[in-house]
C-alpha cells in the first residue's frame, strides 16, 4: 500500500463546537462545494470550500469514520489535511433517535415556514438533520 | 468599642464573607466553562487566521478593501470590558491601557472608541471620553451573534471611509491566575510583508479571489468571537481571584475582631471580679 508519496495523511478537523480531532488516515472524502472529492497521500496543495455534508475518513487500521460537517474550508498541504468547519459530529457521537427527531422537527418547521423568509433557514436545518443521520449510518459523502 | 458593637461587626463581616465566598464559587464554575470554550475556540481561530494570512500574503493589497488602510482619518479602537464589576483590576487595567493608547500610541490621531461591556461604558462616561458606539450587556446572552454585532458595526465604518485602521484592546486569558492586556490590529488585515518561502502552487476551489474574500470576512467574525471568549474567561478568573482574596481578608478581620472581643470580655470579667472583691473587703 505505501505509495511514492507516503502512505498516510494527518487529518485535523477543527470546529468551533469541539476540541480539534487529530487522526492519521489513509484517505479522506470531503463534500466540496463543487462536488465530492477524495484526498489521498501525495495530493497537490489545495484550498477549497466544503458544504454541509458527510466527511468520510479511512483510518490506517482500515476502519472508516464519518463526520457530519456544516460547511467551511479545507486546506491540503504536504500530506496534512486541515478541515475548518463550524460544527463537526463524529458518527459514534450521533444519537440516531435524536437525529431522527430533529429531522422531523426540521421538516415540520419547513412546512410552517413556507412562503416566509424563514424558508432558507429551515432548509439548512433540515439538510443538516439529514446529513447527521447519513453520517451515523456511515453512508458515503455523496451529496 | 463595647462588646455588643464588636459582636455586631463580627456578624456583619461574616455575612460579607459568605457573599464573597459564594461569588468566588460561582466565578470558579463559570471559569471552568469559559476555559473549555477557549480550548475549542482557540485552535479554530488560530487555524483560520493562519489560512487567511497565507492567502492574504499571496494577494496584492489592492485585491480587497480589508487588506489596505481605510480612507478615513480616525483609528477605531474596540475596547472589551465586562458587564459586571467586583473583578479586581480587570476593567481598570483595560481602561488605563486605553487612555495610554489614546495619548501615546495614537497621539495626534483621532480615536473612535467602540466599547463592549457596561463597565467600560460607565468608566468612559465618568472620564468624559466620547465613545462612538457601545455594546452593553453583550455577555448576558453570549453567542456567535454577539461577536457579529460588533463586527457588523466597525467593518462598514472601515470600508465606508470612517476609519483608517481598527484595533482591539482586551484581556487575553493566560492561566486561571493571570491575564494580559493586549492590543491587536484587526483591520487592515495584517499580511506577511516578506515572502521568505517560494509561493506554493495551490489548487483553489472556487477561485483564489473568492476564497480570499470569504476568508477575510469570516476570519474577522471568528477572531472577534475568540476575543470575547478570551475576555470572558479572563473576567471570571479575575473575579475568582479577587473574591478569594476578599474572603481571606474577611477571615483576617474576623480573627482580629474576635481577639479584641475576647480581650474586652476578659477585661470586663476582671473588672467585675475586682469590684466584687473590693466590695466584699469594704464590708469586711
Amino acid at each position: 500500500m505505501p505509495g511514492p508519496y507516503g502512505d498516510s495523511l494527518s487529518l485535523e478537523i477543527s470546529a468551533l463546537d469541539r476540541e480539534p480531532v487529530r487522526i492519521e488516515v489513509a484517505d479522506v472524502s470531503l463534500p466540496g462545494t463543487e462536488g465530492v472529492f477524495t484526498v489521498l497521500p501525495g495530493h497537490a496543495p489545495m484550498v477549497a470550500t466544503i458544504t454541509i455534508g458527510v466527511l468520510t475518513a479511512t483510518l490506517l487500521s482500515g476502519i472508516r469514520h464519518s463526520f457530519a460537517v456544516s460547511g467551511g474550508l479545507v486546506h491540503v498541504i504536504q500530506n496534512k489535511v486541515l478541515v475548518l468547519t463550524q460544527t463537526a459530529e463524529m458518527d459514534t457521537e450521533i444519537d440516531l433517535d435524536r437525529a431522527e427527531a430533529a429531522r422531523q422537527r426540521a421538516e415540520q418547521e419547513l412546512n410552517n415556514a413556507k412562503g416566509t423568509a424563514d424558508v432558507a433557514f429551515a432548509e439548512v436545518a433540515l439538510k443538516r438533520a439529514i446529513i447527521r443521520i447519513r453520517a451515523r449510518r456511515g453512508e458515503s459523502a455523496g451529496a | 468599642m463595647n462588646l455588643q458593637e464588636i459582636r455586631r461587626r463580627i456578624s456583619s463581616v461574616k455575612n460579607t464573607q459568605k457573599i464573597t465566598r459564594a461569588m468566588k464559587m460561582v466565578a470558579a464554575s463559570k471559569l471552568r466553562r469559559a476555559q473549555e470554550a477557549i480550548r475549542r475556540t482557540r485552535p479554530y481561530a488560530h487555524n483560520m487566521g493562519d489560512l487567511t494570512t497565507i492567502l492574504a500574503s499571496r494577494a496584492e493589497p489592492d485585491k480587497h478593501p480589508l487588506l489596505q488602510p481605510g480612507s478615513g482619518g480616525a483609528a477605531g479602537l474596540v475596547v472589551v470590558t465586562s458587564d459586571r464589576g467586583l473583578c479586581g483590576g480587570f476593567n481598570g487595567n483595560i481602561i488605563n491601557e486605553t487612555m495610554r493608547i489614546i495619548h501615546e500610541e495614537f497621539a495626534g490621531t483621532p480615536v473612535e472608541l467602540i466599547v463592549v461591556g457596561r463597565k467600560g461604558v460607565d468608566a468612559f462616561k465618568r472620564r468624559n471620553v466620547t465613545v462612538c458606539r457601545t455594546f452593553p450587556g453583550l455577555f448576558d446572552r453570549f453567542s456567535v451573534s454577539s461577536a457579529s454585532s460588533v463586527v457588523d458595526d466597525f467593518v462598514p465604518r472601515f470600508t465606508s471611509g470612517e476609519f483608517r485602521e481598527v484595533y482591539c484592546v482586551y484581556n487575553e486569558f493566560k492561566t486561571a491566575l493571570s491575564q494580559r492586556v493586549v492590543l491587536e490590529r484587526l483591520l487592515p488585515y495584517p499580511s506577511l510583508e516578506t515572502a521568505e518561502t517560494p509561493p506554493v502552487d495551490y489548487i483553489f476551489e472556487p477561485s483564489e479571489d473568492q476564497l480570499l474574500f470569504q476568508l477575510l470576512v469570516n476570519n474577522i467574525y471568528v477572531q472577534m468571537y475568540r476575543i470575547l471568549h478570551e475576555s470572558a474567561a479572563s473576567e471570571h478568573s479575575a473575579r475568582m481571584r479577587s473574591m478569594d482574596s476578599a474572603t481571606r481578608n474577611a477571615g483576617e478581620i474576623i480573627g482580629k475582631l474576635t481577639l479584641t472581643y475576647n480581650k474586652e470580655r476578659q477585661a470586663e470579667i476582671t473588672r467585675e471580679v475586682t469590684e466584687v472583691i473590693s466590695a466584699a473587703e469594704a464590708v469586711g
